[in-house]
């Protein structure tokens, strides 16, 4: 009765969170009007999904493939609509692809978790993104569009679990892969992160670590209650617009489940990315992905570091594979880091269309 | 800072500082060396220290301005014996045959049965063949013990893809002397792309020295038998010696004896440091002295 009573609480004061926010700053607010048609499978564990469709643009050229989009780590799929106009999935519809936005488990757009009890709780852990929510979005989509396979572009960890997925689970329907920012061999661990890896303890008492409520708070007080050091491994603020962070903090900022988290901090730690049960070596069955891949990574990226970017390019088992490292040296216009890859200020001129053109030199290949 | 600036500019590297009291050895080809006295002397005497590089840049980054590393050191009590590349690259056989017979005379001379190594900047990789010469006495290497090593900005494995010594030789920039080349206003655009920092000077184009030859891929294989413990710092933004050409060689570091002591830290934010330091400001920035240079002084004092 009490957990309930305390779950009640917390949702409450969620929502009054989300409230304020809107109310304190609906005349800053930069709403997204790039908006598909929505579905909502469900799992074979019984959670539902979102997938928002973006068809291909009217007199585009028709593409073998269609693409599904995933999110990485502490996001939803709002990420690829950011910067509307100059978006990746705005990009890619223009070019011809039929375009899927994937939410994955968790995402408040299917109905947000409880925070102790329900039919549903943060309980999940990236493992269950491989085995179950990769399988459903890859069998919605082909079944939509009667296409045999996907192209699948993660950012991320979105990206982490496609090289799972194919590498470990012998998936046979990605025939192209674009991984931004999405290390397969994790990069050594910097003070910030030991920090979050020291205070992991506290998982134990915690339900979820509440990303969502003090982005919100963030947003609705201009109060730093995101820590700027987290931010800083987030994305080089010298290279994201106010209103783009402003937007990223609103709308995509999601929490993460206690399964995710110590996932990812041990693999952090350790080095290598491995099924929470420890029996399945992700990292080391890189060696298993034979498709192509682009990997796109970013100079000052803390995440998806240029190290272990290079450590995944060279463990793919794949013939054909790329890697695109945008730094000024290479002369981009700046060192990018981790989101700025995606919402950079100049990502729309920089980055994305060189993943539209790989795209493109692979159609039908 | 900007007597260093100054003297880059009018192509002087003669000028030697007030702490470096004699020229110490002999060395084949290119190389000079500096010796700098410690300026404090601790309670336990500190083992000499052979610091070797730059090569990509005027060695005065490391001595000539306030903050600069080896006023650093000294006064942490480390005697700082300099190899830099004064007159051309270092020839890729450095390692393990010059730096050999220089710890060889240093040893005759002063007796001195323990050193410190340090590299800094790509002419810093010399420093790991020195290193496997002494632990495996080999080139006829003298019975000295390299008790620490570390690398502040020292890329050691190029192997990744398109490296930054081939994009060297993709834009023109083959031959060895930089400065020269980078002083041609046909090349000026793509040396400042190249070579850009965040220290907010005009002078790295001054201030550069030397490339290495164009050599294959050296075979690195033999780190994983070395036993010194070793620090190796990386310039999160540095796009010379990127931490691609680090991680490699670290994780593959020690690793036969397994309890080899190593560490790796990114010089950056994401250890909330100020900023991302790249190849120059590594060396030249002020908040190196109190960001970067103590993680190199706890490391060897520790």
């Amino acid at each position: 009765m009490k957990r309930l009573v305390s779950d009640a609480l917390l949702r409450g004061l969620h929502a009054a969170i989300i409230l304020l926010a809107l109310t304190l700053t609906a005349c800053a607010s930069h709403p997204i009007h790039l908006a598909g048609e929505i579905a909502h499978p469900k799992t074979d564990d019984g959670w539902p999904l979102t997938l928002e469709h973006l068809p291909p643009a009217d007199g585009a050229p028709r593409r073998s493939e269609p693409v599904i989009l995933c999110h990485g780590f502490l996001a939803n799929r709002t990420y690829f609509k950011l910067n509307e106009e100059h978006s990746l999935a705005a990009m890619l519809q223009a070019a011809g692809y039929d375009v899927w936005l994937l939410d994955l488990r968790g995402r408040d757009a299917a109905g947000a978790p409880s925070y102790y009890f329900g039919e549903r709780t943060y309980s999940y852990a990236i493992d269950d993104f491989i085995k179950r929510d990769v399988d459903t979005a890859i069998s919605h989509v082909l079944k939509m569009t009667g296409a045999k396979h996907v192209t699948w572009i993660g950012h991320s960890m979105g990206g982490m679990i496609a090289y799972a997925r194919i590498g470990s689970l012998g998936e046979d329907r990605i025939a192209h892969l674009v991984t931004i920012g999405s290390p397969g061999v994790l990069p050594h661990a910097g003070r910030t992160l030991l920090q979050m890896y020291s205070m992991s303890g506290g998982l134990a008492v915690l339900a979820v670590v509440p990303v969502a409520p003090f982005a919100h708070l963030k947003v609705a007080t201009g109060l730093p209650f995101t820590p700027q050091a987290l931010i800083d491994m987030l994305w080089y603020p010298g290279n994201v617009e106010p209103e783009i962070e402003e937007q990223v903090l609103r709308h995509t900022a999601t929490n993460l489940s206690k399964g995710e988290a110590r996932q990812f901090l041990r693999a952090f730690q350790d080095g290598e990315f491995v099924s929470k049960d420890g029996e399945i070596d992700y990292s080391k069955n890189l060696v298993n992905v034979r498709v192509p891949v682009l990997l796109v990574a970013g100079r000052r990226d803390n995440l998806g570091d240029p190290a272990s970017i290079r450590a995944a390019y060279e463990r793919l088992g794949s013939e054909d594979k790329t890697l695109i490292m945008a730094e000024r040296s290479r002369g981009y216009s700046e060192d990018y880091g981790h989101t700025d890859l995606l919402v950079g200020k100049r990502a729309h001129r920089e980055i994305h269309p060189r993943i539209v053109a790989w795209l493109a030199a692979h159609d039908g290949r | 800072m900007a007597a260093l600036l100054t003297a880059g500019c009018s192509g002087a590297s003669s000028a030697v500082p007030k702490d470096a009291r004699a020229v110490v050895g002999e060395l084949p080809g290119p190389a000079s060396t500096l010796f700098f006295p410690a300026r404090w002397r601790p309670p336990r005497p500190r083992p000499p220290l052979v610091l070797v590089g730059p090569e990509l840049l005027d060695a005065r980054v490391l001595y000539d301005h306030e903050g600069a590393l080896v006023p650093f050191l000294i006064d942490r009590g480390y005697p700082v014996l300099l190899v830099n590349a004064a007159r051309g690259p270092f020839p890729d056989e450095f390692g393990s045959a010059g730096l050999v017979r220089l710890v060889e005379q240093m040893h005759e001379r002063t007796g001195a049965k323990e050193i410190v190594v340090g590299g800094v900047g790509p002419g810093g990789r010399h420093a790991l063949g020195l290193v496997d010469a002494l632990e495996r006495h080999r080139d006829g290497a003298p019975p000295v013990r390299v008790s620490k090593l570390f690398f502040l900005g020292t890329g050691l494995d190029y192997a990744y893809p398109d490296p930054f010594f081939a994009r060297l030789d993709a834009e023109g920039l083959k031959g060895p002397d930089l400065r020269a080349q980078c002083k041609d206003p046909a090349r000026r655009a793509v040396c400042k792309r190249m070579f850009r920092s965040s220290v907010r000077s005009s002078g790295y184009m001054d201030l550069l020295r030397f490339r290495a030859p164009t050599a294959p891929a050296p075979d690195l294989r033999f780190v994983a038998d070395l036993l010194v413990p070793a620090l190796f710092i990386v310039g999160k933004t540095d796009n010379v010696s990127p931490a691609e050409s680090v991680v490699p060689v670290y994780r593959a570091y020690g690793t036969t004896a397994r309890d080899v002591p190593k560490r790796y830290f990114i010089a950056g934010l994401e250890n909330q440091l100020s900023q991302d330091y790249d190849e120059l400001s590594l060396l030249l920035d002020i908040s190196a002295e109190s960001e970067v240079y103590p993680i190199i002084g706890a490391w060897l004092d520790g």
